[in-house]
């Protein structure tokens, strides 16, 4: 007796890829919105930018 | 959904002789009422001040939005009715014409209050009629005689002196202002049109793929990394679209304009896809395993369980998800505002720039002149972006109604 399915069920990998690809696409764009601010803004974080003052411009 | 009551599976009296339906519903002859105990009078007083307070905050917030609205309104009121007027051409009266003219005419011809008019004496009266002629001689621009705050003036195109032909224009501050809305409202409509586009078919698949496809495990990670989304402030995204996502277009599609209406409804759209994915995806899950397991026991395939059993018992949810996606799309304002162009023309292209009713709102109200024209037509395009939002919650509330009915079978 043969219990494996004759035919492979398309509808179901072509719709259930679609929304495997929607979901990757979504969490792809995550990644590529906070890995482009990290990369660009990551150079530029120190704790003296977070935390020291302002040196210049400030005197009376 | 409503859900049918539950049957009582152990009869109607006795049983609970806390709970004061029970008690209203014994019969005659069932002897004297059982007296409540005092934990159980503190759970009842509990119960009561919780239900106050939840309806003191549930009107309060009811009332909140109804004095926002009337805020909005009123501030528009006199363009809504029709009573502002800036055409600035008369007749110049002649020196006879002003003797003969009452106070109050005068007064209004030369732009002071009556009572100024009183502290004049007659030859500085008669200076300043020949000054005014004088004024309006030199105002040679055939368009000043319109009062441009009409309905029809911010409705319909209108044929503007040296403009080849008639137009929508909205020139708030040039010499005679121009406020026809009718391009902002196209620039709201497409950026919302393709955010829909966009948001509708990435959040509604992810929503069934997370709640009917994926592992359980991988599910634990996807569903959070998504509604990660939704904590990217607006500002941030616009950010990104204006510097990154609209260059990438660009370069994919070669359109001329780098910002225009397609670039920010993509932009718009990936603020909108949390609310969609988060609400269709609880939608989905709320639909009874029995459901899924009867199609699965029957040989469907997993995909044709979420297609044919599941979404059509979650749509009214999925729908409203939907709504609610195009409420933060026409209301949403920082990601237009920096990734539309925000160029006030009427064009069928998406690939034009656009500019929204939000954005003009955000641009331009901290500019305008307290209490002038500008300043309450800005407060009119609140009031419909207030009214398309909540005819269309409307619309969205009673296609779900009907989605219910059909749904338990009354329709």
């Amino acid at each position: 007796m043969k219990l494996q399915r004759d035919q492979r069920d398309w509808h179901s990998v072509v719709f259930s890829g679609a929304t495997l690809a929607a979901t990757v696409l979504i969490v792809a764009m995550l990644f590529v919105i906070v890995g482009n601010i990290v990369w660009h803004g990551g150079g530029q974080m120190s704790w003296r930018f977070i935390f020291g003052g302002t040196e210049e411009g400030c005197s009376t | 959904m409503s859900v049918p009551a539950a049957p009582n599976p152990a009869g109607s009296a006795g049983v609970d002789p806390g709970a004061a339906v029970v008690l209203d519903a014994r019969a005659p002859g069932a002897g004297p009422r059982p007296a409540l105990t005092a934990s159980r009078r503190q759970a009842h007083r509990l119960d009561w001040l919780i239900e106050r307070g939840i309806l003191l905050v549930s009107t309060t917030a009811i009332v909140m939005i109804l004095l926002i609205f009337v805020f909005v309104a009123r501030e528009g009121l006199p363009v809504i009715l029709g009573r502002t007027d800036n055409a600035r051409v008369q007749q110049p009266l002649t020196a006879a014409q002003a003797a003969e003219a009452s106070p109050e005419q005068l007064a209004r011809y030369l732009g002071v209050t009556p009572a100024e008019l009183k502290g004049y004496d007659a030859e500085t009266v008669k200076m300043l009629v020949e000054l005014k002629a004088e004024e309006m001689q030199q105002l040679d621009n055939p368009d000043a005689r319109f009062n441009t705050t009409t309905w029809g003036m911010m409705l319909h195109p209108h044929r503007w002196h040296d403009y080849d032909q008639a137009a929508y224009i909205w020139q708030p501050v040039s010499e005679i202002p121009k406020y026809n809305i009718v391009p902002l409202f196209l620039g709201s409509l497409k950026a919302t049109v393709i955010a829909l586009l966009v948001s509708v078919p990435l959040g509604v698949g992810a929503a069934i793929y997370v709640s009917q496809l994926a592992h359980a495990k991988l599910r634990e990670w996807i569903k959070p990394a998504i509604e990660l989304l939704s904590g990217i402030p607006s500002v941030v995204l616009g950010f990104f679209a204006l510097i990154v996502l609209a260059t990438w277009l660009q370069w994919l599609i070669g359109y001329p304009s780098r910002l225009n209406a397609f670039g920010a409804g993509v932009a718009l759209g990936l603020a909108v896809i949390p609310i969609i994915f988060t609400i269709s995806e609880d939608a989905l899950t709320s639909v009874p395993q029995s459901y899924t397991q009867a199609a699965l026991a029957l040989g469907a395939s997993r995909w044709q369980v979420a297609w044919q059993i599941v979404l059509p018992a979650a749509l009214p949810g999925v729908f409203a998800a939907c709504v609610l996606g195009f409420g933060r799309a026409i209301g949403e304002t920082m990601v237009v505002l920096m990734a539309s162009g925000n160029a006030t023309i009427v064009s069928a292209s998406i690939f034009d720039s656009c500019r929204t009713m939000t954005a003009t709102i955000a641009a331009e109200l901290a500019e305008v002149v307290f209490g002038g024209d500008h300043y309450r037509i800005l407060f009119l395009i609140g009031a419909l972006l207030f009214a398309v939002t909540f005819v269309a919650n409307l619309l969205g509330e009673l296609v779900v109604h009907r989605l219910k009915s059909r749904l338990e079978g009354k329709a």
